[in-house]
């Protein structure tokens, strides 16, 4: 977990290896309180970390993988913390605040700003409500427990095969509404089953799976490693996983129109390098586009647009679409039927 | 109550579509993708018209549209898809769970406005 020690733990609820937690932030509210919420985050798998109004930017600074904040009204020195909701909100905008109000209290009572920064809020000791916002904002989804377990075993399969000598550790799966990377060094590839479709990403430190590579415990074992091997680490890592994700629980996936296999090709971004690879060599096709002020008050803007045909490229079934010119219609313009 | 619904996953066209519709003097609504749509529309059952992209997450437009006249019932509110997709298949799968036209994207609030502000009397 990133959030340090020196940060106390509220609550620790215990759970089963497929149940999915939820690592939310609390700020300083009083003895009786906080053990309402106590109680409260045990029930609902959420994992409490206390933090004051001195300490909560910071902590939010080091730390990227929370699901929400609860925050407040009044403090229990009757300071007001709407403030402090509103500036956490603009420094992350994807956590849900929930915050907690005296009894007798109702959201029009607060200022617009405050409405606007909180995505609810729940009078203190009001469980109903606050199981209510919680289903709501955190655990809005379901996942089949098989599919946790699943995806736990299979990428640890893979993990404890792909480096040498290491023990592997396993946090409790969790939710998170945060939407920063970690690391500088990320793979990105569709997952599709029947049933579900979306994206498995990878995210790394480059400099640590350097030092794997470098001290000859990885999956490859180049003289003179370089960031491109770490890509390739990563890259192998993530079609490994992939495709045991696919071999479990993607049988049903569509091939396409002419009976292909459906390729998958994981994407490797490294942001700090300003590096991404599609997984091949093939040339990338490229159109830039200068935005220009003609005023110059505004700077120019360049946009390059890059296509990669990397899972499939068959021009000779290139055809231009059999809609007449008079046919199509205009962007903008209302089709009535 | 709102008169309008805009559903679409980018923030950027529902700033730009609710923007207009309510300097036209009209009380938009917004939702973020079709599922928060159909909770806006079963908590808002007069609202009178509705735009509505396909392509969003957790749940598309054209299902959104098949479940507000079938599961929540609503058959009398006015629906607008407003999408990149021109796919004729699309087309007749919307025609067929009622809906009212069709905007390729981009909005532009000129060409419809007479049309929104009949849907909304």
């Amino acid at each position: 977990m990133l959030i340090s020690t020196q940060y106390n733990v509220l609550t620790r609820p215990n759970a089963e290896g497929h149940e999915v937690l939820c690592k939310v932030i609390v700020i300083e509210q009083g003895a009786e309180k906080l053990s309402t919420l106590k109680s409260f985050f045990e029930d609902c798998k959420l994992l409490g970390y206390r933090a004051t109004r001195s300490n909560i930017l910071s902590i939010l600074s080091t730390n990227i993988d929370l699901g929400g904040i609860f925050i407040p009204e009044i403090d229990d020195q009757g300071g007001s913390c709407t403030a402090l909701a509103i500036a956490i909100n603009q420094v992350r905008p994807d956590l849900p605040i929930f915050l907690g109000i005296e009894s007798g209290r109702k959201l029009e009572d607060l200022s617009e700003n405050t409405q606007n920064a909180v995505v609810g809020i729940y009078t203190h000791g009001d469980f109903a409500r606050m199981q209510e916002l919680v289903d709501t904002y955190l655990f809005s989804r379901h996942y089949p427990s098989e599919f946790i377990t699943g995806i736990k075993e299979i990428t640890s399969d893979i993990l404890k095969s792909s480096f040498k000598d290491i023990n592997l550790v396993v946090d409790h799966p969790y939710i998170v509404k945060d939407k920063i990377i970690y690391g500088e060094l990320f793979s990105l590839i569709p997952i599709e089953t029947n049933w579900c479709r979306g994206y498995m990403m990878l995210q790394m430190e480059e400099g640590k799976i350097m030092e794997a590579i470098s001290a000859k415990r990885a999956l490859i074992n180049p003289p003179e490693p370089n960031f491109r091997h770490v890509n390739a680490v990563l890259g192998e890592l993530s079609n490994m996983i992939w495709g045991g994700l696919k071999n479990r629980y993607g049988s049903n996936t569509p091939e396409n129109s002419t009976g292909k296999v459906r390729v998958e090709i994981p994407i490797i971004v490294n942001h700090d390098r300003k590096y991404i690879s599609f997984g091949s060599d093939d040339p990338q096709l490229c159109f830039k586009f200068s935005l220009l002020d003609s005023s110059s008050n505004i700077n120019p803007i360049t946009i390059y647009q890059k296509f990669i045909f990397s899972l499939d490229w068959t021009p000779e079934k290139f055809a231009e679409s059999n809609q007449s010119v008079t046919e199509l219609v205009k962007g903008g313009e209302l089709e009535l039927f | 109550m709102a008169q309008v619904l805009v559903v679409d996953d980018s923030e950027a066209v529902r700033s730009e579509v609710s923007g207009f519709l309510t300097q036209n003097g009209i009380t938009v609504e917004t939702a973020v993708d079709g599922k928060d749509g159909l909770v806006k529309i079963k908590s808002n059952p007069d609202t009178k018209l509705i735009f509505a992209d396909v392509n969003m997450p957790n749940m598309d437009g054209l299902t959104m549209v098949e479940k507000i006249r079938s599961e929540v019932g609503n058959k009398t509110v006015n629906i607008i898809m407003l999408t990149t997709e021109s796919d004729a298949g699309m087309k007749e799968r919307g025609k067929a769970a009622g809906i009212k036209g069709w905007i390729v994207k981009p909005f532009n609030g000129t060409n419809v406005i007479e049309t929104v502000k009949k849907m909304v009397a």
